[in-house]
């Protein structure tokens, strides 16, 4: 009696249950944001987002025996922009570069990426990182599908997480509409593009340096069909001089004290650059100092606040993101072994 | 933690089954409250007090230094301490027979659906079911499945849909419109529900699932008419333990005015305290004793004890009236348990008054609106019922049922994720 009531149970509940085993299925064999199956390539033809961590750090994993990367970019999405090839031409000709950024990074994911590859045994020669204060503020791996750490970086540590993180974000339902739509009509449309959910902008990517290119936004700037007014009206700043708060608390330091002692390890030719935001905001000076103090005055810059760089929304493809042109002069300038000469074109931007 | 907990009380409940001697006994009570709430100090006030502590001589020009401690704070403590020395004050006061079945008696304090946030179930409820040899309920174990998708929608629809406005709200509440920061209050209101009653409700109804009977926990405390009537039904297994093991034993009403409004206090603080380390629930338990004490000095706490309108379909104009009322006084309090700091209590709250009302269609939240109604709706009609799926004696047909479950399924499935990830400018 007992035994049947439970079979009862069990099956009444699996019925109950079917829509949700049913769309678990679907998940699976769909994989829309591609973290279920392996993939020898990940941006072709993809117009879900993905997790930028997760691509960096998997095709790093399957690459680096190959192609034996001694030199790295480290920052979130505006380090796009620090072209690989703009940046071989400060380094020794033989270098093997490698952009490991992440969406929306972290300080905790590039100490992760940093302590990773140090941990394969691999080297550091040069090392770019792309920072400001947003980025040194966050200590944790953050939440959403966007942008979650990859678990190779935790020792898969947090693998459930990961893959519940995905699954949930299947069944937000604009997307799985938009998905499902995109899927049987094949066409990205306009609500799509409109609410984030699915992007067919055409992106430039070169899977071995792991460098995507802003294709897209490039021509129509050419083409001056970029700057619509709708464009421009997400490029705010306030009036008045504003600084930011400060980010490196004591989880900060220990992370960046361990950059640090990784860096002397490896002997890394290392620089920080403290990004140039349209807003204009100045990097609080007291995280500047300690940055300066730990890793030296000569590799760290700052191009935040108000300065040439800034002041022009044409350096820019919103209010966050700068363009290529933006990232040539900073590296100009924090890889010229002139002091006098850095100081000069440092001081020719208006940085103070 | 939760060994060294559980062995503790094990073990003062064993002394206790062995000592008649009154002066004994009340030793062994006092050895068990120490050293359980002292781990309890440790682990969740330590910092707190010194901080304070260190403040304070601050204030007077006098710098201190004392070292805070690195510690994590471990999962459930506050919910485990309690559970545990609930046995050992039960059997101090012979309300039950202390065990000497340590399996049953850990197993007990460890169990596992109440582990991370309760109920605090009380020993004389809930170990005597340790006991029992259990075998499958059918009936217990469907009505535990209804339970548990029914706190599944409360916690992942309600509460984290609402968590991502009101933590939108609450980090730029500088800068937002009056409405804005109403509806972050009214949203957090609905959260902090969602989200504990959710979770009560999962642990409940995995209890049943496995034949244990837990005790209730919420008790739709957002239809209360009255604040005492809300803390008759908000967090039932803790209020209960509060009003047991503190108020009472402090002398409850008895007395005098001056020891009715200083017990009254105390509970209401040490309440605010039980859920954090922090001023802000302080302040939230004090103001909710400021809420209570008018009703309780005017005899007037106990004057809504029936469900309200009862046998009726709606509230008349004077019980929705008190709803409301009482909904707003609990909401204006929850702010203080929200915000991150007193100061920004005060901020919020005075933002409110003082900033001009703009439309609030722009946060998207209206989305959230029918799902809401949804909640209230099913809790209206189930008020009498032990949960907002409870199907015991109503005649529903088996179909109906099944769009029911059906429904909330993908209900939870679709709403259960928000925009807020996808919302990235893709680079």
């Amino acid at each position: 009696m007992n035994n049947k009531n439970l079979n009862k149970f069990i099956y009444k509940t699996l019925i109950v249950l079917f829509p949700f085993l049913l769309f678990l299925l679907l998940y699976i064999i769909l994989d829309p944001f591609m973290v279920i199956h392996g993939y020898p390539f990940y941006k072709k033809g993809n117009v879900v987002g993905i997790d930028k961590d997760y691509v960096s750090t998997t095709t790093y994993e399957k690459q680096y025996q190959k192609y034996r990367y001694d030199s790295f970019i480290f920052g979130n999405s505006r380090s796009m922009f620090y072209e690989v090839s703009d940046w071989q031409k400060y380094l020794p000709s033989n270098s093997s570069c490698y952009h490991f950024d992440a969406s929306a990074e972290s300080l905790y994911g590039i100490y992760k990426k940093i302590l990773y590859i140090d941990q394969k045994g691999e080297s550091l020669n040069n090392v770019l990182i792309i920072v400001d204060a947003d980025t040194l503020s966050k200590d944790k791996s953050l939440e959403g599908h966007l942008f979650i750490i990859s678990p190779q970086l935790e020792n898969n540590k947090h693998i459930v997480k990961f893959h519940t993180t995905f699954f949930k974000d299947f069944y937000y339902y604009k997307f799985l509409y938009a998905f499902l739509d995109y899927k049987i009509s094949g066409k990205v449309k306009d609500y799509m593009r409109d609410n984030h959910l699915l992007d067919d902008r055409l992106f430039d990517y070169n899977q071995i340096t792991n460098e995507a290119r802003n294709l897209d936004a490039e021509e129509k700037i050419w083409k001056a069909t970029y700057y619509t007014n709708k464009r421009l009206s997400g490029f705010n700043r306030l009036q008045g001089d504003f600084v930011s708060v400060p980010a490196i608390k004591d989880s900060q330091r220990q992370m960046l004290e361990e950059i640090k002692k990784i860096f002397t390890k490896h002997h890394t030719n290392y620089r920080i650059v403290i990004s140039p935001p349209y807003d204009q905001i100045k990097f609080n000076p007291e995280d500047l100092h300690y940055l300066e103090d730990l890793f030296g005055k000569d590799f760290v810059f700052d191009f935040s606040g108000r300065n040439i760089l800034t002041e022009t929304y044409q350096n820019y493809y919103d209010n966050i993101h700068y363009r290529p042109q933006v990232s040539r002069q900073i590296m100009g300038i924090i890889y010229e072994t002139d002091s006098t000469k850095r100081a000069n074109m440092i001081e020719a931007l208006g940085i103070k | 933690m939760i060994l060294l907990c559980s062995g503790i009380n094990y073990l003062a409940g064993l002394a206790l089954a062995s000592h008649e001697e009154e002066k004994t006994r009340k030793l062994i009570l006092a050895t068990s409250y120490i050293l359980s709430l002292g781990l309890l100090g440790v682990f969740k006030y330590y910092n707190f007090f010194i901080d304070n502590f260190i403040n304070a001589f601050a204030l007077a020009g006098i710098y201190l230094q004392a070292r805070t401690l690195d510690i994590i704070l471990p999962l459930g403590i506050s919910f485990y301490t309690f559970k545990a020395l609930s046995y050992t004050i039960d059997a101090y006061f012979r309300k039950l027979e202390p065990t000497k079945d340590i399996i049953a008696f850990f197993a007990f304090v460890g169990f596992f659906p109440q582990l991370l946030a309760g109920p605090i179930d009380r020993a004389t409820n809930l170990l005597p079911q340790f006991y029992i040899k259990r075998t499958f309920e059918y009936d217990k174990a469907v009505d535990g499945m209804r339970q548990i998708l029914w706190g599944l929608f409360k916690k992942i629809v309600i509460a984290d849909n609402c968590a991502r406005f009101v933590n939108d709200i609450f980090a730029n509440y500088e800068t937002l419109p009056a409405s804005a920061l109403v509806l972050g209050a009214v949203f957090f209101s609905f959260q902090i529900y969602g989200d504990f009653s959710g979770y009560s409700d999962i642990a409940i109804g995995t209890s049943r699932l496995f034949g244990f009977s837990s005790m209730r926990n919420f008790n739709v405390p957002y239809f209360s008419r009255d604040i005492a009537e809300f803390w008759r039904r908000w967090h039932i297994s803790l209020t209960s333990w509060f009003r047991d093991y503190l108020y009472i034993p402090l002398g409850g009403n008895r007395g005098t005015k001056y020891r009715v409004v200083r017990n009254t206090f105390i509970v209401f603080l040490v309440c605010g305290l039980w859920h954090g380390a922090n001023w802000t629930f302080i302040a939230w338990g004090l103001i909710n004793a400021l809420y209570f004490l008018p009703l309780l000095l005017l005899g007037k706490n106990r004057k809504n004890i029936d469900t309200v309108a009862q046998g009726k379909t709606l509230p008349n104009i004077k019980e929705l009236f008190q709803i409301v009322t009482t909904f707003a006084l609990a909401t204006l309090a929850w702010i203080f348990f929200r915000a991150d700091s007193i100061g920004q209590a005060f901020a919020y709250i005075g933002n409110i008054f003082s900033k001009s009302s703009k439309a609030v269609v722009e946060y998207s939240s209206l989305e959230l609106i029918p799902l809401l109604l949804i909640m209230i709706a099913v809790e209206w009609l189930q008020r009498d019922k032990q949960h907002g799926l409870d199907f015991n004696n109503r005649k529903i047909p088996t179909f109906v049922r099944i769009i029911i479950y059906y429904a909330l399924i993908f209900i939870t499935m679709l709403f259960g994720s928000s925009q807020q990830s996808f919302i990235y400018f893709k680079f």
